[in-house]
């Protein structure tokens, strides 16, 4: 487990890399625009792609945090052994889910690779955001299926609460 | 009977929709005798984006797309040659050059379906918010949206500065200054507001040429195509084709009288550039035409070859072919 | 099957597998798969699947969800809502319920550079409810306004919640936002008079005599300056032609990180704590666009959806009340089902709907009203019992007060809501003056 959240974090650091990276390409192009006139013609393309790649890697953090929320207000009564085992059977599925987007990317990734898919304007190749997704996507599937054998470590279901007094301390 | 899904990202009231895909499902079901129905979904109802409607029509999720194979630029690498700066003038006659080109030189292509229809829009020109372009130095420093990947070029070749954005941004960027105009063929313009949010508008004389033009291609799953019945085979092959190209281009093109009318009956200013005017633009647009044969000699093409093929066939079809009703005329 | 049943069969999987706590994006995303390999067999389905996470993650129309996110990460880390509040409760501290309408305050000066409530009501709880209950404010008064001023952060531009219905519909991000600024403003006086009155009517709840209000001090006056050029930046940037909606969220989010940066508060840590938030809450949204997508998909398939907009344009019943109908079933739904979902869920198939019947109006207008309206049954629904989540925030930050006083502390905003959104029902010319004026 603590292999999976260390990955699941540089997903998200790489992720948080390419945001920023985007914001900066953004703000230059758009500086140069409204000021010299050189502005970079595609950076909506590139936006774009590399968004894809950001949401990818999001994806392992989490469900680790088990921040894939769900209602809670049908089993609120029932006792906490039965919401677990609700909450295993959930991981199952997102493993089932995770491991068929990994699968399915994986061939669409292919397809694009031997396409020679490109973006329209700046040409770039489309592959290259495959190849960041399906990591994270098998990365996803296989903390959901260790959650569904091992149980969630003590991490509590993504408490909002939670998250936000830790987010404002 | 057998059900067909068409799918396409243009909506729903759009004339392309209504004008060209519904007319054209409506006269396969109609000679097919109902045995052939189409379910239509407008809008990529059915999920993706435009650029993977081709893997899907390849793939078998639906049966029948209308894409714009330009979107993906590395992939049908030898089509775009019909997407050069002044190549043609008339979409009816450049759809037929556009057909003859892909079963001659280009075949491969579009081999992972079945093909049923090259076509290309109507003369592309500028729509500008606050200045006319009568001349290629009217365009220095005006911030221009460009559609594809040749023509955003061409536009930094003319002294503009190229801003790459999708589509249906194109009204908010326009409102708010973030482009001085854009470059779309009339037929587009109504649906994007281009009519409100400019006030001039320059064509190319015919004469001279058009500044460019878009492909676009109708395919189907070559599993379902091959799964048909004998005369029903007969039936989409009827509906397919040279003449079913040509005919999208000439219905495409005619649209373009509806969005002509809409600048017109605002009172905004509509200029024609003179073939004469129009040389200095074709000649600081000529290096999107070299750039693109040295691109196709580099994949292993012959680019010149290539280029020559294309103007010699919408020649020879703009010869049979009569002069286009819209753009300007109308 | 009949396609009205496949319909119906396709939702129940949806909701049984909800119930019982499967995770709302794997609940869309299996009912979805077993609705589509129902109609099409497993073959289109496969190869759908090959593109759909591209498709839907690698959009630059989308993007602007993550920059706006972490925007609100840097925003919040970045020590600013400290002196919002310090300023607000210098402005508004003399009045009877002073600091509870300084929360206010200062929640919609936050919500006007972060575009959610969670960020709003956590960021500017943790320093005014404090102060607040130092200065005797009941535990119900001061939770059940920060609840309701939270939602100030949706209902000022930027809103992830608007973003979100602009792309589904198609609509205009920047016309939206135009079209919120009014009805947010308006939202905040209601819930000012709410508290006004409130105070009044039920004593107890706030001190009888304020005390003399904090002094406006320089460090007050500095803290609105950032919260201010951020703001005039990003909104000044896209009215003014200078960028467009998702590149003016790149300058939010650089902007934000830089003040952050300058005050001082932006360590090496906090500066992964905003990239590991932004992950949670964008990977949410973004698995929950991915499971809507398979559902929408396998709807369209029915072509239920389709025909659902015709039908009810031939009822011939009055078009408000289509909306009412509408807004109403948000507020039941919303009771026990995230407000996100339900609208990638609801906005494909009722938007048609609304789109098909005559208001009177030109369609965009229509459009853009419907969302502003929508927005409001949103913002009520994170507050309505019997599962509000900025009431659940809000008073997770307050250890001693009871849940129970919270919502009733929230009543006031509550009746608030309903008026203003009957207000924006029959003058759809108060959200759309402004839209009128920018362009
Ligand atoms: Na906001
Ligand atoms: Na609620």
């Amino acid at each position: 487990m603590r292999v999976l959240e260390s990955l699941a974090k540089l997903c998200a650091i790489l992720a948080g890399v390419l945001l920023t990276g985007i914001t900066l390409m953004t703000c230059a192009s758009l500086i140069g625009r409204n000021t010299t006139g050189h502005s970079i013609v595609g950076a909506f393309e590139l936006t774009g792609v590399a968004a894809g790649a950001a949401i990818a890697l999001f994806m392992p953090l989490c469900q680790i945090r088990r921040g894939n929320i769900i209602v809670d207000f049908f089993t609120a009564s029932l006792p906490e052994r039965v919401n677990d085992k609700f909450d295993r059977i959930g991981a199952l599925l997102l493993f089932v889910v995770f491991a068929l987007l990994a699968w399915r990317s994986t061939l669409g990734g292919i397809n694009v690779w031997q396409s020679n898919s490109e973006t329209q304007i700046m040409g770039f190749p489309e592959w290259v955001v495959y190849a960041f997704m399906v990591p994270a996507f098998a990365l996803s599937a296989l903390i959901g299926l260790w959650q569904a054998v091992f149980g969630f470590g003590g991490t509590k279901p993504e408490d909002p609460v939670a998250a936000a007094q830790e987010a404002v301390q | 009977a057998v059900t067909l899904k068409f799918h396409t990202f243009m909506a729903p009231q759009s004339n392309v929709w209504l004008t060209m895909h519904k007319a054209w499902m409506e006269k396969v079901e109609k000679d097919s005798g109902g045995r052939i129905k189409f379910e239509g979904y407008p809008a990529m109802q059915l999920g993706g984006t435009p650029v993977q409607l081709y893997d899907q029509a390849k793939d078998g999720v639906v049966d029948v797309v209308w894409t714009l194979p330009g979107n993906t630029a590395g992939r049908f690498p030898r089509i775009e040659v019909f997407e050069l700066p002044f190549m043609m003038n008339n979409a009816e006659a450049t759809s037929k050059a556009y057909w003859e080109y892909v079963q001659t030189v280009a075949q491969d292509e579009f081999k992972d379906t079945q093909v049923l229809a090259l076509q290309v829009h109507g003369p592309g020109m500028f729509h500008t918010k606050n200045k006319l372009i009568k001349t290629a130095d009217d365009l220095r420093g005006l911030k221009v949206r460009g559609p594809t990947r040749q023509i955003t070029k061409m536009l930094g070749f003319l002294g503009a500065t190229p801003v790459g954005m999708p589509l249906p941004q194109i009204p908010d960027a326009l409102s708010k200054g973030t482009i001085d105009g854009c470059v779309i063929p009339w037929e587009v313009v109504p649906s994007v507001k281009v009519d409100e949010l400019t006030k001039f508008h320059s064509e190319f004389d015919p004469a001279g040429g058009a500044l460019y033009t878009t492909t676009f291609v109708m395919a189907m799953n070559k599993a379902k195509y091959n799964s048909l019945a004998p005369d029903l085979k007969k039936v989409i092959d009827a509906n397919s084709g040279l003449e079913t190209s040509a005919w999208l281009g000439k219905v495409q093109q005619g649209n373009d009288a509806v969005g002509r009318k809409t600048a017109v009956d605002r009172k905004n200013t509509i200029h024609t550039i003179s073939a004469a005017d129009a040389q200095e633009f074709k000649r600081k647009a000529r290096l999107v035409e070299v750039e693109w044969v040295e691109d196709m000699n580099k994949r292993g093409f012959d680019g010149k070859k290539l280029l020559d093929t294309a103007k010699s066939l919408i020649e020879k079809h703009g010869k049979s072919t009569p002069a286009a009703a819209g753009g300007k005329k109308a | 099957m009949t396609p009205l049943a496949l319909t119906a069969l396709i939702f129940g999987i949806m909701l049984a597998c909800m119930a019982v706590r499967i995770p709302i994006a794997v609940s869309m995303f299996a009912a979805g798969a077993i609705g589509y390999v129902m109609q099409t067999g497993w073959a289109p389905f496969s190869f759908f699947l090959n593109t759909q996470a591209f498709a839907r993650f690698a959009s630059y129309d989308l993007s602007v969800i993550p920059l706006f996110i972490l925007m609100g990460h840097f925003a919040t880390k970045g020590g600013i809502s400290k002196s919002l509040f310090e300023f607000a409760a210098a402005v508004m501290g003399r009045m009877k319920g002073g600091l509870a309408m300084a929360s206010l305050l200062a929640c919609a000066a936050f919500g006007a550079i972060s575009g959610s409530s969670v960020a709003t009501a956590a960021t500017i709880t943790s320093v005014a409810l404090p102060e607040m209950r130092r200065h005797g404010y009941s535990g119900r008064l001061a939770t059940g306004t920060l609840a309701a001023g939270g939602t100030l952060g949706i209902q000022l531009p930027p809103s992830i919640v608007l973003v979100i219905y602009a792309i589904l519909t198609e609509q205009n991000i920047s016309k939206l936002f135009a079209a919120a600024i009014v009805p947010g403003i308006i939202a905040m006086i209601g819930y000012m008079i709410a508290v006004g009155l409130y105070v009044r009517l039920v004593p107890g709840h706030a001190p009888e005599v304020e005390e003399a209000p904090p002094p406006m001090t320089l460090r007050a006056l500095m803290g609105i300056v950032p919260i201010a050029i951020i703001f005039l930046l990003v909104f000044g940037g896209i009215y003014g032609g200078f960028f467009t909606p998702t590149e003016g969220a790149a300058v939010g989010a650089s902007t934000t990180f830089l003040t952050a940066l300058l005050k001082g508060e932006m360590t090496l840590k906090k500066f992964k704590e905003c990239f590991y938030g932004t992950a949670v809450s964008a990977a949410m949204i973004f698995l929950i666009f991915l499971g809507a997508d398979l559902m929408n998909a396998a709807l369209a398939l029915t072509q239920v959806p389709n025909q659902l907009a015709q039908v009810v344009g031939s009822w011939g019943v009055a078009p408000l009340l289509v909306v009412v109908a509408i807004l109403l079933f948000y507020v039941v739904l919303g009771a026990v089902m995230d407000e996100l979902s339900m609208l990638l869920l609801t906005i494909p198939i009722f938007f048609p709907i609304i789109m098909g019947l005559d208001f009177g109006m030109p369609r965009e207008s229509v459009a853009i009203w419907f969302g502003i309206v929508v927005l409001m049954t949103v913002g009520f629904g994170l507050i309505a019992p019997p599962v509000g989540l900025n009431v659940y925030i809000v008073n997770g930050l307050a250890k001693d007060v009871p849940m129970g006083e919270t919502y009733r502390g929230v009543m006031p905003f509550l009746i608030s809501d309903v008026l203003r959104t009957m207000l924006f029902l029959f003058f759809p010319i108060i959200p759309l003056w402004l839209v009128g004026f920018i362009s």
